[in-house]
């Protein structure tokens, strides 16, 4: 039997504490950096630096980092087709 | 051990039953006004937990236990509410047949950046035909497009994808000369310029549209193209338009045809 895949779906109020699940954080210019070295950025699949107000989630793939605008979102409705 | 039983030792809260539930998502809120921790939805197999509700300890131990499951790939993603909607809605409305019959189309046939930007303004165009803002959604598409991504939005929206740009794509293969790079090139002058199209907005003033109707006209004569459109949508814009076409109309070489549709103008300038 194909094992359940789950999400979990999150309030915008609440990126800083998913994010430190992850061990990232955000630095003075409010990019997500990795909280054990500040100075990394961290990069979505397309090697872009993510501010916390475009922060859209998480998504597997080891962890990719996923931005809000248009065009990644569809690149992961298609993903989920 | 599953996430429901993890959590019945996690939180204080009465969960017997609750491992029979297949549950789907998992949704962690931030509602301080309310006290309740935990609400189970057997109906939409749905989760929600009260992040300031909970104990720090059991703050800590849920995240725990989340990413686990994340790592285990009993979790696939962790998204944001309003970004979740968005690929919902994006899932049921860009793979329509109309949409789909375009990508299909030119996904062979023209780059990869391209095609994207196409997609993304396939998307766009079926929100605003439910009458919806499109306003922010074009914005995002211009800023990682750049002018690519607006001539992309306009042309889409003027219905050029399945109008002529397809055609000059059929009239090209045709060709024994034809090649794939040959239409790339012919796209790439299209979306940077929008040489048949003017698509008034309302930063445009008459005289500027009046300037970049002249300048259009005389370059597509120079370049054997026969006809320039000139598209706008509200009051303002189509007065705009109404002004140029009497200018226009004044010149015997040029034809003008009229489409108006109450609040939606397209003129087309044929030469």
């Amino acid at each position: 039997m194909k094992k359940m895949e789950r999400a979990v779906i999150f309030d915008k109020s609440l990126s800083r504490e998913v994010l430190s699940i992850f061990d990232k954080t955000t630095d003075d210019e409010d990019f997500i950096v990795e909280a054990a070295n500040p100075s990394q950025k961290v990069l979505t699949s397309e090697g872009e630096e993510i501010l916390l107000e475009e922060f859209a989630g998480v998504t597997k793939g080891s962890e990719l980092f996923i931005k809000s605008d248009i065009t990644s979102l569809i690149e992961l409705s298609k993903r989920k087709r | 051990m599953g996430l429901l039983e993890k959590l019945k030792d996690i939180i204080n809260v009465d969960l017997r039953g609750a491992k029979f539930i297949e549950y789907k998502k998992v949704i962690i809120l931030n509602q301080p006004e309310k006290k309740e921790k935990v609400v189970l939805d057997e109906e939409t197999k749905e989760i929600s937990f009260n992040y300031p509700s909970l104990q720090k300890e059991e703050q800590k131990l849920l995240t725990q236990s989340l990413k686990e499951e994340f790592d285990s790939g009993e979790i696939k993603e962790f998204l944001e509410r309003t970004s979740e909607e968005r690929v919902e809605d994006v899932r049921q409305k860009l793979p329509s047949v109309r949409n789909q019959r375009i990508i299909d189309f030119y996904k062979e046939k023209i780059l990869p950046k391209h095609l994207r930007a196409l997609e993304a303004a396939l998307y766009v165009r079926s929100i605003f035909e439910t009458g919806s803002s499109v306003a922010e959604l074009k914005k995002e598409i211009i800023r990682k497009f750049g002018e690519d991504g607006k001539n992309i939005l306009n042309l889409c929206t003027a219905g050029y994808f399945e109008g002529y740009i397809k055609q000059v794509y059929e009239e090209m293969a045709f060709s024994d000369s034809f090649t794939i790079e040959k239409f790339q090139d012919f796209f790439t002058i299209i979306t940077q310029t929008s040489p048949f199209a003017i698509f008034v907005s309302k930063d445009m003033s008459e005289g500027e549209l009046s300037g970049e109707v002249n300048y259009k006209i005389q370059t597509h004569r120079r370049y054997g193209i026969k006809f320039l459109a000139i598209h706008g949508i509200g009051r303002n814009n189509i007065r705009k338009i109404h002004k140029i076409v009497q200018e226009l109309e004044e010149e015997t070489d040029l034809r003008v045809m009229i489409n108006q549709d109450r609040n939606v103008i397209i003129v087309k300038v044929l030469f």
